[in-house]
């Protein structure tokens, strides 16, 4: 020691130590502790340990018990999804609640909070060092699983299947039980009100029911849509397949496209029935009447200015005379007759147009995706006058309607084909599904795992603001406790609905009118406390259970973007709380 | 000019869970540190010296009274770019070897790479880890932790470096070498602040010092002045025989004094130490326990 004086030592100039504190430097420390915090956990024997310890469990999925190779599978990946979640929960509540009070016990952070660095930045940077371990955990495990879930599904179905693929779905919003015998629509319900689980129907074929898909715009509906049905069933002799009758109605009850053979349904295996939309549209007429043109007078000027490209092409083919009419035309109340009737012929002549489309034509209007595809694959005839028509639509928003409402419902009504056994229907029974997206099961899984992140995260702000003041092993219970009643948030708070009906009955069992009193009952007060409390905590427990993405998964649909968005928005405002909480109680802490 | 630390009614009571004090280890501690200087903190155990360096250092809030640190309110991050401090017992994050300690320090201050290598090579070589510098800290002896300790103290060149029992844990050797090391320090204008429980440290660095006893500052002044006595006059020789002795006596007698001792001058200050605190203790108790 002191080979050196401290007079060789270098000096600092105000300009390398003294810098106030602006955004750039603490962002600087931050990253410091972050990286700081990232080595001191995966060096953690507790991380280590869980680490190994879900690789194995996540292995062991291949031994679970299954009775087809079908469901193995999907047993495997929930198994892969939920361990990696529970792992990482675990991982998150161990480092979370210990890092704190260890440095505190180790007055590590003595030498830290000397030094110019708030409190508030040293608890981002353990929050930031906390998330790269995290998220190292989840890409890692996340990689292999998807990884080993393909290399699975390789294995178990040399041909390939369909598990590993995920679509766009549409859910419907109306749901619907005829039973045409009595009164129709005699059960119906607005989908998420009080639904009995399963609605039965029986015996009859004139028993019905429907689901209801509504839409803006029949465009926004890919022509390879499909129907996804999937129900109970009860066959007949005991069997497990049925047959149903499908019709698809379009917004115009006239509109029916039912497509055969009739498909047979299994107990809960998905029954997919494709249906061509634009079969829907063919039931009307493309050609164009006087009724469906908005006000002649102001569509006339627009052919006469031609100012449109569109309608610069369909004036230009007006022979001579007709042209000099409509030139003359000065916008009268109503139009002339005889103008009216040149304009309908000049409209009805265009549908048959092949040369209609022009891409310098259509430049600069909102034509759909399938309605592109529809010019690329140059239609004849009838398929070209509906086209022709779409693209007169798209031309002339304003002024010719629609050959369909804009707003519309498209129904999907089931019965049975013949009176034999039974099928079970609910609200999800029947889903429109789209052509599958490429990737999109990696895409949904890493959307789980990015939801797991969230709910991780959750955890772990919580957890660090417990342990900003308490000890490492109290944290850690805390944590666990909130991870426990947030996974079962739905749990209590059904119970809570129990607990409620019996204190509106008057702390007994309501029976017919009157309210028996069970010596065993649990007394009124003692239940309005337990309620009480129950409402507490449910307010201040974080829902745990929403992060949980399975159902889609294993269906095989894409999480859809408001779920995911609303997801996050929850955990981002959550931990927001919990951070500021945090962050407010490690600055208060005296560091003894 | 300004004092770099100033204690004003300076209280601190220790609470339970409750909140409800439970010991006051600070009573009205009015203190000034100049620029400059080497100030020691003496006291028996639990005295308060800790706390006192703690509440400056914003670690601990007063219970009532005001602690300035730089001019500033010690909770001020601003304040502690120009602060070094080595707590009483230093634990550093064990995983980290002697290098990449002081690298992740000069992080804290965002002194560029290249700066922080050439500080942290420069300290290493100055308290002596150079060679080791590879080595894990939870390998370290609890002197080489201590020297680690100080070297991040020095991190970011401060103005002032309060130091918590520096010496505790080093050799002799090496507790020398860290005296002279403060004695430089001193001579390039630094502020030190120091406790410590050898006597010898602080009669050896300190301009000035405290001494604290149950929390309350007993005595404040500079070394000198605190150990001279007026009537009393010391001499200092070299090689005194029992006869140059027993002639120098004859002197003194004969100017109408007495010799009342002739004893290592390096004791006075234990002395001092030790009166003050029974005097403190209104001559009850003899221990110098803590409260
Ligand atoms: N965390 C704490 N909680 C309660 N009391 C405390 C705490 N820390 C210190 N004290 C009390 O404050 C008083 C002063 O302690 P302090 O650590 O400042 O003493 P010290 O002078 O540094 O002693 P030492 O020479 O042993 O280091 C003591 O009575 C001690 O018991
Ligand atoms: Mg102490």
């Amino acid at each position: 020691m002191a080979s050196v004086k401290t007079s060789e030592l270098a000096r600092f100039a105000d300009d390398v130590v003294g810098r106030p504190n602006f955004l750039g430097s603490a962002l600087g420390k931050i990253w410091a502790i972050a990286t700081l915090t990232f080595r001191e956990s995966v060096r953690k024997k507790v991380f280590v340990v869980l680490l190994l310890f879900a690789i194995v469990v996540i292995s062991s999925s291949v031994s679970l018990p299954a009775t087809d190779a079908r469901s193995q599978f999907k047993v495997m990946e929930s198994w892969c999804l939920r361990s990696i979640t529970f792992f990482g929960v675990l991982i998150a509540l161990f480092l979370s609640a210990t890092s704190i009070p260890d440095d505190i016990e180790e007055r590590k952070i003595f030498t830290v909070v000397t030094k110019p660095v708030s409190r508030a930045q040293y608890l981002l940077g353990k929050l930031l060092g906390f998330s790269l371990v995290l998220a190292t955990f989840l890409v890692g495990m996340g990689t292999l699983s998807v990884g080993y879930l393909r290399w699975m599904d390789r294995s178990l179905f040399p041909g390939g299947s369909e598990l590993l693929l995920a679509r766009d779905v549409r859910e419907p919003t109306w749901f619907e039980v005829l039973h045409k015998a009595s009164t129709p629509g005699a059960l119906g319900f607005r989908v998420g009100e009080g639904l009995p689980d399963v609605c039965w129907l029986r015996y009859a074929r004139e028993n019905q029911a429907r689901w209801s898909f509504p839409f803006t715009d029949l465009d926004s509906f890919p022509d390879d849509t499909e129907a996804e049905i999937t129900m109970a069933v009860e066959g007949p002799y005991g069997s497990s397949v049925n047959t149903i009758v499908v019709q698809f109605l379009g917004p115009d009850p006239k509109l029916i496209y039912a497509p055969e053979p009739y498909p047979q349904v299994r107990y809960n295996r998905p029954t997919v029935v494709s249906f061509d939309i634009r079969r829907l549209m063919r039931a009307t007429t493309p050609a164009i009447d006087l009724s469906e043109l908005k006000r002649p007078s102001r569509f006339l000027l627009r052919l006469k200015e031609g100012r449109e490209p569109v309608a610069r092409f369909l004036a230009d083919t007006l022979p001579p005379e007709w042209r000099s009419e409509l030139d003359a035309y000065g916008g009268a109340e109503p139009p002339p007759p005889t103008l009216t009737n040149t304009v309908l012929l000049l409209l009805n002549y265009a549908l048959e147009r092949p040369d209609l489309y022009e891409p310098a034509r259509f430049d600069g209007l909102p034509l759909s995706a399938s309605t592109r595809q529809w010019i690329a694959a140059k239609p004849q005839k009838e398929d070209l006058a509906y086209l022709n028509r779409r693209l007169l639509e798209k031309a002339f928003p304003e002024d010719l309607e629609r050959s369909r409402p804009a707003i519309g419902v498209l129904d999907v009504v089931i019965n049975q084909r013949v009176p034999q056994g039974s099928i079970g229907v609910s609200r999800t029974s029947v889903v429109l599904r789209e052509a599958p997206v490429p990737f999109g099961f990696e895409r949904n899984f890493f959307v789980s795992l990015l939801l797991s992140f969230a709910q991780f995260y959750i955890v772990l702000s919580l957890t660090l603001f417990f342990s900003a003041r308490l000890s490492g092993p109290v944290s850690i219970f805390l944590g666990f406790f909130v991870y426990l009643t947030g996974s079962m948030a739905d749990f209590l708070r059904s119970s809570l609905t129990v607990v409620q009906s019996t204190i509106q009955a008057g702390g007994g069992v309501a029976e017919g009118g009157h309210v028996h009193h069970d010596p065993d009952d649990i007394s009124l007060p003692l239940l309005k406390v337990s309620q009480f409390v129950v409402e507490l905590v449910l307010k201040a427990i974080p829902d745990l259970g929403r992060f949980d993405v399975s159902e889609p998964l294993l269906r095989g649909t894409l999480i859809p973007f408001e779920r995911i968005t609303g997801e996050l928005s929850y955990a981002a405002l959550y931990c927001t709380v919990a951070i500021a909480a945090g962050w407010a109680a490690v600055n208060s802490r005296e560091l003894k | 000019m300004e004092a770099v630390i100033r204690a004003v009614d300076l209280t601190k009571d220790f609470t339970d869970f409750w909140g409800r004090p439970k010991n006051r280890a600070l009573d009205r501690l009015n203190l000034e540190v100049h620029p400059g200087e080497v100030f020691g903190l003496l006291g028996p155990n639990g005295s308060g010296k800790t706390t006192s360096m703690k509440l400056f250092l914003g670690l601990l809030y007063p219970s009532s009274g005001h602690a300035f640190i730089l001019g500033r309110d010690p909770t001020d991050i601003d304040a502690k770019q120009h602060i070094g401090f080595l707590p009483e017992e230093s634990y550093l994050y064990r995983f980290l070897n002697a290098e990449e300690t002081l690298d992740f320090y000069g992080r804290l201050f965002n002194l560029p790479r290249k700066v922080r290598q050439r500080r942290t090579e420069e300290l290493l070589r100055l308290v002596g880890l150079y060679d080791v510098r590879k080595r894990r800290l939870r390998e370290y002896s609890k002197g080489m932790a201590r020297r680690i300790g100080f070297a991040q103290a020095l991190i970011n060149d401060p103005q002032l470096v309060i130091l918590d029992e520096p010496t505790s844990g080093l050799d002799p050797i090496v507790s020398r070498q860290l005296k002279d090391l403060i004695a430089d320090l001193r001579q390039r204008g630094k502020t030190i602040l120091m406790s410590s429980h050898l006597l010898a440290d602080i009669e050896d660095v300190c301009d000035r010092i405290a001494i604290l006893h149950l929390g309350i500052l007993r005595k404040v002044g500079t070394v000198k002045e605190l150990l001279k006595v007026a009537e009393l006059q010391q001499i200092t020789v070299k090689n005194l025989s029992p006869e140059a002795k027993a002639e120098l006596e004859q002197v003194v007698a004969r100017a109408g004094a007495t010799v009342t001792s002739i004893e290592n001058p390096s004791e006075t200050l234990e002395n001092l130490f030790l009166k003050t605190i029974r005097e403190s203790q209104g001559g009850q108790r003899q221990d110098l326990g803590a409260r």
